[in-house]
Formats: structure tokens, C-alpha cells, sequence
């Protein structure tokens, strides 16, 4: 090895040892990333979606119970986000701002869907969506027929619906992500919960499966 | 129950539904988060901007986004209505894709294979566990729990095709390789025939690009990626005149920095074997017998080895080594590289890889002397960035961020958007 330049910052060979903490990641909290997102900065785009898909990804699969329908969406849900971020007034409020963008693009996704269905055209595609974990064929099956009969229900009603029930938000939660007042949202809930009940009664298979608890009960 | 359930719902169990979707779905995998922010990241173009830079792009760009969002809003409907309605079609020989997505062989004896009505090909090696995701127009989707599989895609302008083998992402527009997964291994190979793909996964935060040639290994378990040029190993055993393609060599870290600012982790470098015909340890290194490079070193004895190897074959000595955790041996080859030949650029590279394996045992402070002094005889060398940061994280773990600033105001200045470049923002923010 040839003669050496001293160390280029002027750190010795053996520099003092101390005490640090495990934790080696440093993440930015949100307004951190309101501003970086503003500036067009690459890794903050990369970091909010790290952040936030999962949350928007689950809702939007929840809710439309296709993974395909549900990656696409969520992209144009992020797109939209980075193109208004410089409305965000509560750089703070990034995560609510993100949720209340998914709700607007779902129903808006919702009601494209069943324009396409008045147009006679197939919405579910011609493969089988992908394989849900933990959920057998004949549930998955079962969850399917569930997601066709949501379909056929309004925008707004099966986005009031899906908040409500799948999501676990409270009636004035679901009112201020819709932007609806409490008691559109309660008329909307109301009428898509006694549409669910009176379709499941038709489809007894579906209901004795959500009766006894699905796969997950079964012996 | 809820109110609302209890007057308008009777007996129907939402509570039970809501639990069955919830089990059921929602759940982003790392291979769907990593391609997501991979097409995320390319439908912005902010990384373009910053290149070509200025404040009229940004403009320009929000404009474009307005338009594109008021566009899209008018005519979605309409885009979804035409890629719905040109989805390609498919058959299954030998098989068939059951409603759960599952691709299932007709018998034990027959292999399927999915013809795509584009003229892509999959077929799946034997025993293979795999399943369809989907298929839109622009291409389908396949995951590989479990085996092989031979793929042969057509290409066409804006094609998507997607691989999932085990926690891996492989995104392809046209080309022909063979990938497979072995989950008891945790182990992922991709032999390219031809074309190109882009692998995501969870070694990397950003993407290894492979090439016509080339085959991929990743040892999840050991951190450890692995390119090999398979032309090389056929070229091995011809004269000595010729001229081998180079192996690539690419470490990713077992734990990814989970920074915002993380990219493509590429560390690759490349290495002349041409002195490595003489024991044959290029070609051997190229096929994967690390062990046996290793064991052939020990029996003519690891000291002779060093003394009269030539610089290809230290070289190789010192990658198999290290990939077969024999780190005292990698150490010493290493050491012997710097010592006899000191000009060459596996020489100066060594210095880099004496720091890693001086981190992975601990040795912390000689890391850093070892990714100084590589950064000092190859300031622009291809592991610069990988050396810098590293630098900057291990002098900000021993003397504090006030120390490891200025490392982390140079990575900035050098490697905006590099693998350290979020660390480095922190440090750097940091008073």
C-alpha cells in the first residue's frame, strides 16, 4: 500500500466510542415532508408513499375488493395529492389530507364504474382477482359475491357503507371524510344497510357464511 | 351493534363481514409498495426535473398536472371502458388457472404453460406453486411462491409485465429470462437470456437492473446479491488471448437504510478477471462454487495462494471468501491485493471491502480508516457513494453528528440522490 494522505477529515485512526442509541433511522414527520414535497423533492414522494400507501392502498382494497382496481387507484390518489400539496394549509394534517383525497377519488372511481356498467361492459375483468391470503376458495368466492352485490349499490351510498362498516369510522367521521353533514350520512347508511341485508337474504350461502364467521371458524 | 344496524340491518352480521374483508384484503406486500413507488417515482419525473432543473419545470409541471387531473377526470371513464375492452386473452397447456388465481398442472406429469394472446410466453418448471395476479391490456401479472418458471414476453410499446418471486418484484416490458424463488433457501435467481428487467426487492430500496447475459443472485438470509456475467464462465476455459466480459459483483445491505431519500443501492462494480484463467477461479467464481475456490485455496495453502496468485485470482478469492463467510480469508486476500499490486484497481477497491468486512465484525473505527483511505486513492471510484456513506454513518454512530457533518455536506454536494442522501439531510439539519 503506497504512502497515505492523513485522514481526510482529521479523524483519528481510533476515534472515541460512546453510547448511542439502536435506533439508526431517522424518518421526517409530515410537515418535513409537506416541504419537501412543495420543492419537488424525489425522496419525499418516495418516502410519503412508503408512508401513507399501505393506508390508502388498504382502503381503496377493502373497499373494492380488487388488488389491480385498487394499485392504480392508489397511484392517481398520490399523483393528485403531490399536485395539490401546496393547498395543504396544516402541513401537519398530511395523513388526513391524503385519506380525504382516497375517499374523493374512490367515489369518483365508484361512479366511473357504474357508468361502465350502464354501458353493459364488465368491470370485474376476465381473471380472477389475486389470491387473498388466509382465505380459502370457497370464502374468497363468497367475498367476491359480496363485492358484486356492492356494486350494484350507489357511490355515495357504498362509500358511506364501506366507511362505516369496513373502516370502522363513526358516523360523524364518515360525515367529515365525505364532506356530506351527519345526516346525509346517516340517510346513506341507513339505505345501504337495509339493501346489504335484504341482498343477503337472497343469497343465504353468503349469509350463513358470514353468520358462522367465515373460514376462520371453521374447524 | 350499531344503532343504525339494529333499526335498518336486523340480522345481518356487518361486524362479521367487516371482520372476513379485513382479514381477506388489504394488505400492500413490499414486492406492490417497492413497484408502486417505482411507477410512482417514474409517472412524476421529479428526479428528470432536478436534472434539468429550475422552477419552470415545476410550473410547467403543476400546470401539466391540473390539465392532466381535469383530463383525466373527463375521459377516465372512457380510458377504463378501452383498457378493459383490449385485455389480452390467454389459454393454459397442460393446466389450468383455477378461480383462486392458482396455476394447477393437468398431472403430475404435465408442465403448463400460459400463452398470452400477444404472444408471451410462461411455462413453469416442475413443481412449480404460482399464481395469476391478473392481466390487462398492457400485460399480467404472476406471482412464483415456490420453483421456476421460463418466460418469454413480446415486446410492445407500454407492455407491464410483473414477476413476483417470493418477496421480489421483476418488471419487464420484453424480453426472455428464467427466474425462480426458493423459499427454504430464501434465495432468488434470474438467469436474463435476453432483454432487460428491473428487480425490486427487499435488499434494495430502489432497483437492479440486469441485462442480456447476466444471472442474479439473492442470498436474502446473507444480505448478500450477486451479478454474474454467464458469458464469462463459457468464455473461461478458451485461450488466454481472449478477452472475458467482466463479472459484477453487487453488495446490498441486509437492512436496507429505510430512509426516504434511498435509491438504487448500486454498488457494482467491475473487475477485470483476465488473470484469473491460471486456477480457473473466475469461471468457478462466475458459477457459484464459492466453497470450492475456497477449499482449493486451503489445500495448496492460503499463504502460497497469496504469494504467487495473480491479481484476477486474489480477486476471486477474496469475492468467494466473502460470500462463503470465510472473512479471515477474505481479509488476507485483500491485504495480499493491496500489497502486490498497489496500482491496480482491484487494489484500490479492496480497501472498501476490507472496511465491510471490518463493519461486519464490529471493528467500527478501523471501518472508517479502511472507507477513508479508499475514498483518498479513489475519490471517484464506483464504491465513492457506498464509501462515503457508510463513512458518514459509522463516524456519526463514534463521534456524533457535529463530526459527521461535513461527510454528510460532501455526500450531498457529490450524491444528491444517493442511497445516504436522506441520512445524510438529517446530519446535516441536525444542530
Amino acid at each position: 500500500m503506497g504512502q497515505l494522505k492523513p485522514p481526510r477529515w482529521g479523524l483519528s485512526a481510533h476515534p472515541p466510542l460512546r453510547l448511542v442509541s439502536p435506533a439508526l433511522t431517522v424518518q421526517p414527520d409530515d410537515p418535513t415532508l409537506v416541504a419537501a414535497l412543495s420543492a419537488h423533492e424525489e425522496w419525499a414522494a418516495r418516502a410519503t408513499w412508503n408512508r401513507y400507501a399501505p393506508m390508502v392502498y388498504g382502503l381503496l382494497d377493502r373497499a373494492l375488493g380488487s388488488a389491480g382496481e385498487s394499485e392504480d387507484l392508489a397511484q392517481e390518489v398520490f399523483l393528485r395529492v403531490f399536485a395539490a400539496i401546496k393547498t395543504l394549509r396544516e402541513p401537519s394534517a398530511l395523513r388526513s389530507f391524503i385519506y380525504s383525497t382516497a375517499i374523493r377519488m374512490l367515489r369518483w372511481h365508484l361512479r366511473s364504474k357504474r357508468i361502465r356498467r350502464l354501458l353493459t361492459l364488465s368491470d370485474s375483468g376476465i381473471v380472477p382477482d389475486r389470491a387473498s391470503p388466509g382465505v380459502d376458495s370457497e370464502g374468497r368466492e363468497l367475498l367476491e359475491r359480496f363485492y358484486r352485490m356492492l356494486g350494484t349499490m350507489g357511490a355515495d351510498d357504498r362509500t358511506a357503507f364501506t366507511l362505516r362498516h369496513i373502516e370502522g369510522l363513526r358516523l360523524e367521521e364518515v360525515a367529515a371524510a365525505t364532506g356530506a353533514s351527519l345526516a346525509t350520512v346517516k340517510r346513506r347508511v341507513r339505505r345501504a344497510n337495509k339493501r346489504v341485508a335484504a341482498m343477503a337474504k337472497a343469497d343465504p350461502d353468503l349469509l350463513a357464511y358470514f353468520v358462522r364467521g367465515g373460514a376462520r371458524n371453521d374447524p | 351493534m350499531t344503532p343504525e344496524q339494529s333499526r335498518d340491518g336486523e340480522e345481518f352480521p356487518f361486524e362479521a363481514v367487516a371482520g372476513e374483508i379485513r382479514a381477506a384484503r388489504g394488505r400492500l406486500s413490499a414486492p406492490q409498495r417497492a413497484e408502486g413507488a417505482r411507477e410512482l417515482l417514474a409517472k412524476l419525473g421529479w428526479g428528470e426535473e432536478a436534472a434539468h432543473g429550475g422552477r419552470r419545470g415545476v410550473r410547467r409541471w403543476a400546470a401539466g398536472a391540473v390539465a392532466f387531473a381535469v383530463l383525466a377526470s373527463a375521459l377516465g371513464v372512457f380510458a377504463v371502458v378501452h383498457r378493459a375492452a383490449r385485455a389480452l386473452s390467454y389459454s393454459v397447456d397442460g393446466g389450468r388457472v383455477e378461480r383462486n388465481g392458482f396455476i394447477e398442472s393437468d398431472a403430475v406429469t404435465s408442465l403448463p404453460t400460459l400463452r398470452f394472446s400477444d404472444g408471451s410466453r410462461l411455462a413453469l418448471d416442475r413443481g412449480t406453486r404460482a399464481s395469476l395476479g391478473w392481466v390487462d391490456g398492457r400485460g399480467a401479472r404472476v406471482a412464483i411462491t415456490d420453483g421456476s418458471a421460463h418466460v418469454d414476453i413480446v415486446h410492445r410499446p407500454k407492455a407491464r409485465w410483473l414477476f413476483d418471486a417470493g418477496p421480489f418484484l421483476i418488471s419487464v416490458t420484453g424480453t426472455a429470462f428464467t427466474f425462480g424463488w426458493k423459499p427454504g433457501d430464501e434465495q432468488l435467481d434470474v438467469q436474463m437470456e435476453r432483454g432487460s428487467v428491473e428487480v425490486s426487492g427487499p435488499l434494495s430500496d430502489g432497483v437492479i437492473a440486469l441485462r442480456s447475459g447476466q444471472h442474479l443472485t439473492v442470498r436474502v438470509r446473507d444480505g448478500e446479491t450477486v451479478i454474474r456475467d454467464v458469458e464469462t464462465a463459457a468464455n473461461e476455459g478458451a485461450p488466454a488471448a481472449t478477452n472475458p466480459a467482466p463479472i459484477e459483483t453487487v453488495k446490498a445491505t441486509a437492512a436496507p437504510e429505510a430512509s426516504p431519500g434511498a435509491s438504487v443501492a448500486n454498488t457494482a462494480s467491475s473487475r477485470s478477471a483476465r488473470d484469473g484463467v491460471g486456477r480457473g477461479w473466475s469461471a468457478r467464481l462466475a458459477a457459484g462454487d464459492f466453497e470450492g475456490i475456497v477449499r482449493q485455496a486451503q489445500r495448496s495453502g492460503i499463504e502460497t495462494c497469496l504469494a504467487d496468485a495473480s491479481s484476477g485470482e486474489l480477486t476471486a478469492l477474496a469475492d468467494a471468501a466473502r460470500y462463503s463467510r470465510h472473512d479471515d480469508i477474505a481479509r488476507k486476500a485483500l491485504v495480499a491485493l493491496e500489497r502486490r499490486f498497489p496500482q491496480s484497481a482491484p487494489a484500490r477497491d479492496a480497501a472498501f471491502l476490507l472496511g465491510r468486512l471490518e463493519e461486519t465484525q464490529g471493528a467500527t473505527a478501523k471501518a472508517v480508516s479502511s472507507y477513508d483511505e479508499y475514498l483518498q486513492r479513489s475519490p471517484s471510484g464506483t464504491y465513492a457513494s457506498e464509501a462515503l456513506g457508510r463513512e458518514m454513518t459509522l463516524t456519526q454512530l463514534l463521534s456524533g453528528d457535529a463530526v459527521a457533518r461535513k461527510m454528510a455536506s460532501e455526500y450531498l454536494d457529490r450524491f444528491p440522490g444517493g442511497t445516504y442522501a436522506s441520512r445524510a439531510r438529517s446530519i446535516a439539519q441536525s444542530r
